[in-house]
This record gives C-alpha cells, structure tokens and sequence, in this order.
C-alpha cells in the first residue's frame, strides 16, 4: 500500500470499502501528521483530535456491521473555518470571531458529514477571505508545503496547504475573487469554483454575497467528482440556491477530450510571468496532442472585470464589516481594514455601473460559450511569489495582478476548475483554470480529468 | 483620482476610522479602481443592460 497521507479518497474508499484499512488506523495517522507537521506549515486554527476519532469509530462500526454508505466513507477532510460547525469555534480567520461558536452547521459540510466524511479539523485561511497570500497575524500563516517560505496563496490557503502536505484527504473552500483556484494553483492541488447557487452558502461567513462560493478542494479530479456529487443541491435556506437537476458527476469521468472545442482569450496570454507563459504554451500543446480543438477568441468585455471585481468585492465587504469597522477597527489587520474601507469609499453610481458590467460581461461569455465548450487561461498570472516582509503591500499586489484573470468567474456565476500546469524553474507549481458555461462542471471535470491522467506536476521547465 | 485629505474626510464623515497608516493603501486601492474604470468608456451603451441585482426568487413567489 501506498503512503495513505497522500491517497485520494478514491484510491482510500475501496480500502476502506474492503475492510483492508481502517477509518480509525487513518484517522489517527492523519492526525499525528497534524501534530508532526502543522506547527510549522500552519494549516489548521483548530485541530479536532477527539470528535474526529469519535466520527472515525462509528464510520468504522458501521463498516463492520456491512453498513457502508458510500465514497467518501471513512474518508478524512478539513473544513475552512469559514463554514459554521456547530459546537465548534467557527473564526473566519478573524480575530473579530476567535471565540464564535455557531448553533448551526454549513449545509454543505452537513451533506459531507452525512456521506460518511472525519472532520479533522478547522483550516486557517487568509483573515475573513479577503486576501490572496494566506498570510493570518492572529492565527499563523500558512506556508506552502512545497516550500515554506512562499505563500500558499488564499484565502483557502490552510486548505491547499493541508491536502499539498498530506495532511487531509479532501478539503472545502470559498471563492469570491479566486479562493479556491488561486491557492490550488500555489499548491499543486485540484480546486473547483461551481456555478452560483449550485452549492449551498447556508452557514458560510459572507464576504461579499453576489460573489461568493462555496466548492470542493482535493488531490485528483475523481475527489472533486465524489464531493460535488455531496455538496450540489437546492437548499430553500440559501437564497441564491438553484433547483436543478444535479448530474451524477462521478459517471463518465473518463471520456476524454477528443473534439472538445477550447477557447483562449487573448488576455489570457497578457501580462503573464514568463514561466507561466512558457508551461501555459507548452500546455496548449498538449491539449491539442490529446484531440482537443484550440480556438483563440476576443472577449473585449473582460477588460472591465478589475473595475467589477474591486467595486462589487469592497462594497459588499464594506457593507457587511461597515457597523465593526467603526467599532472595533483595530481588530482588523491592515490589508484587510483598507480593503474594506476602500469599499465604503466607492459611491452607488460605481457599484450599479459595476453591475451592469457584470451582465454585459456575463452575455459575452454566454456567447463565446456557443462556439467553444471551455474557456482556457491561466488561473494566475504569476508564479507563486515568496513571502515578503511588507505582507500588507504584498496582497494588495497580488489582488491586483490576478483580479482581471480570477474574477472574471465569479462576476458572471459561470464554473471554474483549476488544475496544476506544471512546475516553474523553481520548483513551485502553476496553475490552469478551465471555465464552461454555467452548470456544466460534468463536462470540466471531464475534461480536468484527462488532463490530469498526464502527470502534470512531473512537467518542469 | 482621490486624493489623502478627501479620503481622510469621507472616512471621517462616515464615522470610520481614519488611521494615517491605512490611508497610502486605502489611496493605491481608490487610484486602482479609478483606473480599471476607464475600460468601460468604451461601452457606451452600458445603459442599456440592467444592472445585475440580487433576485430572492423566494420572495416574489
């Protein structure tokens, strides 16, 4: 067997399924990896030793008495402690929230709780996911496994960080302006942004409500699949929640990409570093190799995806915080308190002229979408930067390089996957993000899927 | 463009906190959204789409 720190609950569940490895045996191994390794990578605020073995030995009864309930059985997972757990200190990364604990629990981590997962704990984030570096004065920043002296990006750093290190099976994330794909990307991991309203928010700490998403992280697509499989459905609760049909996402997941026809912005190839560029290109290649048909296509209209993201983003923030900003701003770290009251300084005209953005920008995706299946580019423009002591100035400077190439998907609700490009020159992974057309996270996952049966963290240049 | 002392004003106005710390960051935040607002000059018929709003179709039931 391999080292089942780094199994994907797809490899763990048959194991599992089979009597051969027990959810208590995983659990506990897990969880001293935690203890071995997290005072200095930072991933989670609040470890959860007893409730998890707890959770472990009635998924392990229920195995001995053939009760098996399904994939994600036995199967370990943290959750950002941005999602409400009942009974248990829910921070936000906040100092504002360190000692909050919820009468209710997230809708979507009650779904994954049903389907059998071990909460291993709470993961830190970038404070009150607002921040792309995963840097968190109150409760440690995170560090990226694959060197810990750069950033693991955020806000749901602690999340990529942990499944980077092998430190959970599976993880939850939030994405308002990138989350969940831009620490995915810094960490070589696999994180999907689902269409608006196809996860439940019920219990999740708003950062900017018409932005926000709730989705799945993990180490392989087919992970992804199994968790979306749990988390997607109508939830009366949610206000923005769709009443779809949900798909089985784990069938067909091995159909490949022949004749998938993928659009490339032209911005998408603007203002990239030049390692990104160099695997992004090199990437393009291999898609085409694999029988996909590559199409360049113009967009103008995501030219003002910076001026939608920035305004909607610190408006909807701003409003939320606006009553503790003036209360109690020193509880605030500095990015975040400028962030937000930059928001209060954008007036009603910006932010209706940022929603109107918005739909013309929606309209022109939903029009490229009738030529083109995917959308293509990569989920950040730089690589993963390392950590500078000017940490304030240093997530201002990252929200502003990667808000034109993340926001997009969160300004028009379509779904986002991002999925690892390869290694740059030092040795720190990249990022792809393919987007589609709204509820059409079968076919990404489709498509992710078969890019990643090529390894692509074995590609360095 | 929005300069410190406007800034230091509204912030003021508004009963928020005004830290002298904050306001080069709050100021490079303003000019990067002033900035980006420019793309839409070229969309002059913005007016014509209805701003996307938040729709509680529960509620209109």
């Amino acid at each position: 067997m391999n080292d089942i720190s780094f199994l994907t609950a797809a490899e763990l569940a048959p194991l599992i399924k089979t009597k051969q490895l027990s959810p208590v045996e995983l659990t506990k191994h897990m969880l001293s990896r935690v203890d071995h390794l997290d005072s200095t990578l930072h991933t989670y605020i609040t470890p959860l030793h007893e409730s998890a073995l707890k959770q472990a030995r009635e998924a392990e009864d229920l195995i001995m008495q053939d009760r098996y309930i399904g994939p994600l059985h036995g199967i370990p997972i943290g959750i950002k402690d941005n999602f409400y757990t009942k009974g248990i200190r829910t921070t936000d990364g906040s100092k504002l929230f360190a000692d909050f604990i919820p009468n209710d629990t997230a809708a979507a981590v009650q779904k994954l709780s049903a389907a059998g997962t071990i909460m291993l704990g709470k993961l830190n984030m970038h404070e009150l996911a607002a921040g792309l570096t995963g840097t968190n004065p109150f409760f440690g920043t995170t560090r990226n496994p694959w060197n810990i002296h750069y950033m693991p990006g955020g806000s749901s750093g602690g999340s990529a960080a942990a499944l980077a290190a092998g430190l959970t099976t599976l993880a939850t994330g939030t994405d308002t302006f990138g989350s969940i794909r831009l620490p995915a990307a810094m960490c070589g991991v696999y994180g999907l942004k689902p269409t608006y309203g196809l996860v439940s928010k019920y219990g999740v700490f708003p950062s900017a409500w018409s932005l926000d998403h709730a989705g799945p992280m993990a180490r392989s697509v087919s992970d992804l699949a199994f968790m979306l499989h749990y988390m997607a459905g109508y939830d009366s609760n949610d206000p923005a929640s769709l009443k779809v049909q949900i798909p089985d996402y784990t069938e067909d997941l091995n159909k490949g990409i022949r004749g998938i026809k993928i659009g490339i912005p032209a911005c998408y190839f603007e203002r990239l570093d030049s390692d990104v560029e160099k695997l992004f290109n090199h990437a393009i290649a291999i898609l085409r190799s694999l029988g996909a048909e590559i199409i360049d296509i113009v967009i103008p209209e995501l030219s003002m995806s910076t001026f939608s993201g920035y305004v909607t983003v610190t408006s909807e923030a701003s409003a939320f915080h606006y009553e503790m900003l003036k209360t109690r701003s020193e509880e605030y770290s500095t990015d975040i308190r400028a962030f937000f009251l930059s928001g209060a300084l954008t007036n009603s005209p910006q932010y209706i002229r940022a929603q109107q953005a918005r739909r013309k920008t929606a309209m022109a995706m939903k029009k490229a979408f009738n030529d083109v299946d995917i959308i293509l580019g990569p989920t950040i423009p730089i690589t993963t930067p390392a950590f500078h002591e000017k940490w304030v100035e240093q997530n201002l400077e990252v929200i502003r390089r990667c808000l034109p190439f993340i926001s997009p998907a969160n300004l028009t609700g379509i779904p986002s996957l991002s999925v690892p490009m390869g290694l740059c020159s030092r040795g720190l992974p990249v990022g792809m993000q393919l987007m589609g057309n709204h509820l059409s996270e079968k076919r990404l996952l489709q498509v992710g899927n078969a890019w990643q049966s090529i390894k692509p963290l074995s590609i360095r240049i | 463009m929005k300069d410190v002392t406007y800034i230091k004003q509204e912030l003021f106005l508004q009963g928020l906190p005004v830290c002298e710390a904050d306001l080069p960051y709050i100021h490079n935040i303003m000019n990067t959204i002033n900035l980006a607002q420019t793309a839409l000059i070229s969309y002059c018929d913005l007016n014509s789409v209805v701003p996307i709003t938040v729709v509680d179709k529960e509620l209109i039931r």
